[in-house]
């Protein structure tokens, strides 16, 4: 699972470069969640733009990523493509999340795997 | 009818090789004048249907998951078949999850009864069949389909 880290003002900024989010990568995808927010920073803003695909799973690991965080550090959304956003629209989750268009300008913290 | 208008594939029963099935799908259908938007509407219920049998019906187990793609004109007939445990996917809950309710999981099956037309289930001796169609009109449509669709070829006869 490869991710690219920053910070944008306060937030922590993590860049999914995968390009599937599915039922094979689901849990790893947590798994890498819990260990780069160790970083600091809030609200957490999940970039989704290489994403080309996600099936249930994924969003069922992205729903758990913003519960593993809880309440005190939103995790919120960014760049998710036409594919990615129709899942959201069709299962209602994107009443849940707060998704930006654009991922923020960072300041590289590091690349993790 | 036509080769070029029938996929038929043999996957085994492993979540990663779901990736494979969809590549092969993309392959063939971006070979025909099917809309892009039918191919992401696809892949999300191949993903689905495939994941569930691997879960439900295999348990994980060893297996294999055959599909049979046809092209018709206004979208693809799908056949899935698989020798696992009986597995009725309409036992499940076709409603979607509450979004307030943070659900994990159970948005599978919903999200394949939105997204297919003619869905229906079987068990044929020892397997499981189960049949649906997805359209380039699909039930739950986005509503972004009709003024983007200048590029498609009038159905072929």
């Amino acid at each position: 699972m490869q991710f690219s880290i920053g910070q944008s003002g306060g937030a922590l900024v993590i860049d999914v470069l995968e390009t599937r989010l599915d039922a094979a990568v689901a849990l790893a995808f947590k798994d890498a969640i819990r260990s780069a927010t160790s970083n600091p920073g809030s609200p957490v803003i999940l970039g989704l733009s290489h994403v080309e695909f996600m099936d249930s799973s994924g969003l069922g690991a992205i729903v758990g990523a913003m519960k593993l965080l809880g309440s005190e550090r939103p995790l919120e959304l960014a760049a998710p493509s036409a594919g990615v956003m129709k899942v959201f629209r069709l299962t209602r989750m994107d009443t849940v999340f707060r998704i930006h268009d654009q991922l923020p300008e960072t300041h590289a913290l590091s690349a993790a795997q | 009818m036509n080769n070029d208008k029938i996929l038929a594939l043999e996957s085994e029963s492993s979540l990663i090789k779901i990736r494979d099935v969809l590549d092969s799908v993309d392959a063939f259908l971006k070979a025909s004048t099917t809309h892009p938007q039918l191919h992401d509407d696809l892949a999300l219920v191949l993903a689905e249907v495939f994941s569930n049998i691997i879960r439900h019906g295999y348990g994980h187990e060893q297996g294999k998951i055959n599909l049979h793609l046809i092209l018709v004109p206004d979208g693809v007939k799908c056949v899935v078949s698989d020798s696992g445990a009986a597995f009725n996917p309409f036992t499940l809950d076709e409603s979607m999850p509450a979004p307030d309710s943070l659900c994990e999981g159970g948005y599978g099956w919903s999200l394949i009864n939105a997204l297919t037309r003619d869905l229906a289930y079987l068990r044929e001796g020892d397997e499981n069949v189960l049949q649906f169609s997805v359209t380039e009109d699909p039930p739950s449509g986005t509503g972004a389909r009709v003024s983007d669709r200048q590029d498609i070829a009038p159905p072929q006869t």
